[in-house]
């Protein structure tokens, strides 16, 4: 039987533990795998994972039943997670020294290799993701958040905006310097 | 960088928004032009394709989920009933039931749902669809308030 999100929340807002296994059971591991896409570690990730949950808790009685949960969700970890980066300075500096460096936005080999320790756990043993998983890894956090939420999520520039909370010029810079990088990245590993 | 017009030569922003389908028609119609004279743009415009296809491609999404998860779900859940027992005691925000706390709770819970038990469905469900990593969430829940139910009362 599949829940729908109006039940889940309708059983979590009567107090019954079955309804909140069930947010669980179809978010949990949807939450986790979006953390861990902003944030390229497993450590992280699952901290933010169990913080986002607990957010939940806390807010589920006011949330509006035959609301969808997924926005919701993907609000509150996309929240959590720029405040993360934005509290990390070795992660914002990076932002800033892609920012005023050549611009051309190149990420070399040297680069991918120590940024990619996180992403050797493929389980696909899939070359080209492998290649595309350490070349997001290497791109500054913001940058990377944006492509996430533009490739994976497929907000438009408007709604990326809006949910990181910066202006509409900012995303469109961050998205193409970003797809550029990953495109060189991509273009210089396939020719070894 | 988006400001110049796409007629003009060789603009790898240009060549993005095209992969994406963020020009207009005029403009897309324009850039095609190019495209038919420009082998650098129209590699651009390929490489971009194929990017934005991998990007948004499941396989690439499915990193191993870490076992770990399981064990955050079983914090989790007894954070619920943590919660849900407090919101009983204080009269707060689980304002609809809130004398559905803990394992009284679950009692009265169960009987709102006909024939088969919650408890013994989720576990199917979960058997059936869930991955390992999350699967023991309703197990748990299953043996908690399965026969403990009747067994505390
Ligand atoms: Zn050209």
């Amino acid at each position: 039987m599949d829940w729908t999100d109006s039940e889940v929340v309708a059983a979590c807002r009567r107090g019954r533990p079955e309804g909140f296994a069930q947010l669980l059971l179809r978010y949990q591991e949807r939450v986790y795998r979006r953390a861990y896409s902003f944030l390229h570690s497993r450590e992280e990730a699952l901290d933010l994972t169990q913080d986002v949950f607990l957010r939940v808790i806390e807010a589920l009685p006011r949330f509006e039943e035959g609301r969808p949960l997924w926005p919701w969700l993907r609000r509150i970890t996309t929240n959590l997670c720029l405040n993360r980066l934005r509290s990390n300075p070795t992660l914002v500096s990076l932002d800033e020294a892609f920012a005023s460096g050549d611009g051309s936005g190149a990420v070399t080999r040297a680069d991918l290799l120590a940024a990619g320790t996180d992403v050797a756990e493929s389980a696909l043993g899939n070359v080209f993701g492998d290649d595309l998983r350490r070349a997001m890894a290497a791109l500054p956090p913001l940058h990377r958040v944006a492509v996430v939420l533009r490739h994976q999520e497929d907000l438009s520039y408007e709604d990326i905006a809006r949910l990181m909370d910066l202006p509409l010029g900012t995303i469109k810079t961050y998205l193409f310097r970003a797809r550029r990088s990953l495109r060189q990245s991509l273009a210089a590993s396939w020719e070894g | 960088m988006t400001k110049q017009s796409p007629g003009t030569a060789c603009d790898d922003g240009i060549a993005q928004l095209y992969a994406e389908g963020g020009l207009t028609g005029a403009e897309a119609l324009l850039y095609e032009r190019h495209l038919t004279v420009c082998t650098a743009c129209r590699r651009a415009v390929a490489g971009y394709k194929e990017l934005f296809w991998d990007l948004g491609r499941p396989g690439y999404r499915s990193e191993p989920v870490p076992d770990e998860l399981q064990r955050i779900s079983d914090d989790l859940m007894a954070r619920w009933d943590e919660a849900v027992a407090d919101n009983a005691e204080g009269g707060g925000a689980f304002s609809l039931v809130p004398a559905l706390a803990g394992v009284r709770g679950v009692a009265r819970g169960l009987q709102l749902i006909p024939g088969v038990s919650a408890a013994g469905r989720l576990a199917l469900e979960t058997a059936r669809r869930t991955p390992k990593a999350v699967l023991s969430v309703a197990s748990r829940l299953a043996r908690r308030i399965g026969p403990g139910v009747r067994g505390r009362r």
